[in-house]
């Protein structure tokens, strides 16, 4: 019983001795423990310095930002000439109120014709007055070094150009047709005749004078506006008869456009356009 | 690191090759561009920027085409051109805020970066005026503003203190140095001094071929011994400009004082000098374009003007 006893209290000595390794094994990690966690811990100052690095690395860090198109659509609106929308703007105002005036005064087809084929030819020249101002101001080899530069820049002003001019010219279509009673398709063909073919002596004359389009451009397109004018002394020349012709003179037109179009463009990337101002 | 790569870069009009065969390898640190009117800084300028399509070669940043790279390149990419354009009815911190929209930098960010360069270039109390009511050197501050607006890992400068005052000049360097630390600048400009203090390396340039690309330090050694002083009577000076490459004469109670750079030392007395940049300038661009041999030609020259004449024999200029 003794001997047993003694087992019992030796075991108990034994395991107290054991939780007391462990207790003093545990605190003496825990003192480690916190001994290096408090080397990790900067200094206050330190703390401060390395914090303001960071801060430093934060601003330097480049932020790589891609534009969606309706954005890139907003910036190109957001900084395109107030003049260009205002003159847009008065010519589409112009035109609704010629239409009235026309109609009531009860004016037939040429009349009509006289002023669509003048606003026609106006509408193309005047987008080119606003792709002419990149060139005028020398701009231009700045811009095409962007992120976004003048080739895309172009093809966004285009679109929203080209969108308001068609708009203008659909409602002088409508409205002629719907007066005079003949048929949309002639009308269009009409109207889009002088407006291809602006576009088209626009774009050339930007291509041929550059950084001299604001000085002699103005005057080029006020000329090919008085053109425009030409058809319309010649009444038969607006006959159905004729129609084919208009076809003609408009797939010609329209060709060579894109053909003026993608040589401005080769030029604009080859730099052409951009450094021989 | 980034690591600019020009491999037998030619731009030609017709038969005439303005950038003819250019080869370097252009990595962090700022670069400058010398070279005569004409030599075609512009031209390789423009290719590096992408605005100009090479006749030849190909330039590769990291091993990769820049024609390929498109917007990429572009994003990381300031410039300044020698003729930098404007609107002139915009404002300058509406045109900084205009060409942020173009370096597709985010409204928000662009609003405190064209405040931080309005700043540093110090147009803040014009940055509410038209740029037409702005001086050279102000439109000049606003090129530099606008080329370091999305903090370009490439940086490219034609002539960027043409216009520029003394003072504004050393704040331009300044502003260069510090931003070099960890970018690539290229800049082209005709004043040497320029170049002198914040240039890493000078690429020497002239008709269209890379003449030589080393360090400041490089350039001047091999310049070494090649430079005099000398002192001359006033009314001999200009014989001896006509004969000599000199690079500075300035009048002195002992004389004139002449500092002329030749192979051979050009008269009995003078003495050899530390080269500097305008020296090396003067050798390079000077002694090459009469097309004429550089041997002997100031053996010619009848050396003691106190002796003998003072005249050429053979008028060597240089």
């Amino acid at each position: 019983m003794q001997e047993n006893g003694r087992k019992v209290q030796e075991s108990r000595e034994g395991k107290t001795g054991e939780g007391d390794n462990h207790v003093r094994k545990k605190s003496d990690m825990e003192r480690r423990l916190r001994a290096y966690a408090n080397g990790l811990i900067p200094e206050a100052g330190r703390r401060q310095l390395i914090l303001e690095e960071i801060h430093r690395e934060a601003v330097r860090k480049k932020v790589q930002y891609t534009p969606s198109f309706p954005e890139v659509v907003g910036i190109q609106l957001q900084y395109m000439s107030p003049v260009f929308w205002g003159m847009q703007g008065a010519v589409l105002i112009g035109v609704i109120l010629l239409l009235c005036g026309t109609a009531l005064r009860q004016g037939d087809l040429m009349d009509y014709l006289w002023w669509g084929s003048m606003a026609a030819a106006w509408l193309g020249q005047m987008a080119c007055g606003e792709f002419g101002r990149h060139l005028t101001g020398g701009v231009a080899e700045l811009e095409q070094s962007c992120y976004i530069n003048l080739s895309q820049m172009w093809t966004i002003r285009m679109i929203l150009a080209g969108s308001v001019d068609i708009l203008t010219l659909c409602i002088c279509c409508v409205g002629i047709a719907w007066n005079t009673g003949s048929s949309l398709a002639q009308i269009g063909l009409y109207l889009l005749v002088p407006f291809v073919l602006s576009n088209l002596c626009a774009f050339f004359l930007l291509e041929v004078m550059r950084g001299s389009w604001g000085r002699y451009g103005q005057t080029a397109s006020a000329a090919w506006v008085v053109l425009a004018l030409v058809p319309t002394a010649i009444p038969g020349l607006y006959d159905i008869g004729f129609l084919w012709l208009w076809g003609v003179v408009l797939i010609v037109g329209t060709v060579l456009l894109a053909g003026q179009l993608r040589s401005c463009y080769r030029k604009l990337e080859g730099g052409e356009v951009v450094c021989w101002n | 690191m980034l690591e600019l790569t020009l491999d037998q870069v030619t731009k030609q009009y017709g038969k005439r090759a303005v950038v003819d065969k250019f080869s370097c390898t252009l990595t962090h640190g700022v670069y400058g561009l010398l070279g005569d009117n004409g030599a075609g800084k512009t031209t390789l300028l423009r290719m590096i920027c992408g605005i100009l399509e090479l006749s030849d070669g190909e330039i590769l940043l990291d091993g990769c085409n820049i024609c390929r790279m498109g917007t990429e390149y572009r994003r990381m990419l300031g410039y300044l051109p020698q003729n930098f354009g404007y609107y002139p009815e915009f404002t300058a911190r509406r045109f900084l805020l205009y060409m942020a929209a173009l370096k597709a930098i985010p409204k928000d960010l662009a609003e405190a970066k064209v405040e931080e360069l309005l700043e540093l270039v110090g147009l803040v109390p014009e940055k509410n005026h038209k740029v037409k009511s702005f001086s050279g050197g102000m439109v000049r501050r606003l090129g530099i503003a606008q080329a370091l607006l999305n903090d370009p890992e490439i940086l490219i400068l034609d002539e960027p203190t043409a216009g520029l005052d003394p003072r504004e000049r050393i704040r331009f360097r300044n502003i260069i140095s510090a931003l070099s630390r960890d970018r690539m600048v290229i800049l082209s400009t005709h004043i040497v001094s320029d170049v002198e203090y914040i240039a890493d390396r000078i690429l020497l340039m002239r008709g269209g071929q890379l003449l030589g690309n080393n360090s400041m330090e490089g350039l001047t050694i091999e310049l070494r011994g090649k430079v005099w002083e000398c002192y001359v009577k006033p009314e001999q000076a200009e014989d001896y400009q006509a004969c000599f490459s000199v690079s500075n004469l300035r009048n002195t109670e002992r004389g004139v004082r002449l500092r002329i750079v030749s192979d051979d030392c050009p008269l009995e007395g003078a003495v050899p000098v530390d080269p500097d940049l305008e020296d090396v300038y003067l050798y390079y661009f000077r002694e090459r374009n009469t097309g004429e041999p550089t041997e002997g030609t100031e053996r010619d020259f009848q050396a003691d003007p106190g002796k003998k004449s003072g005249k050429c024999k053979k008028n060597g200029r240089r």
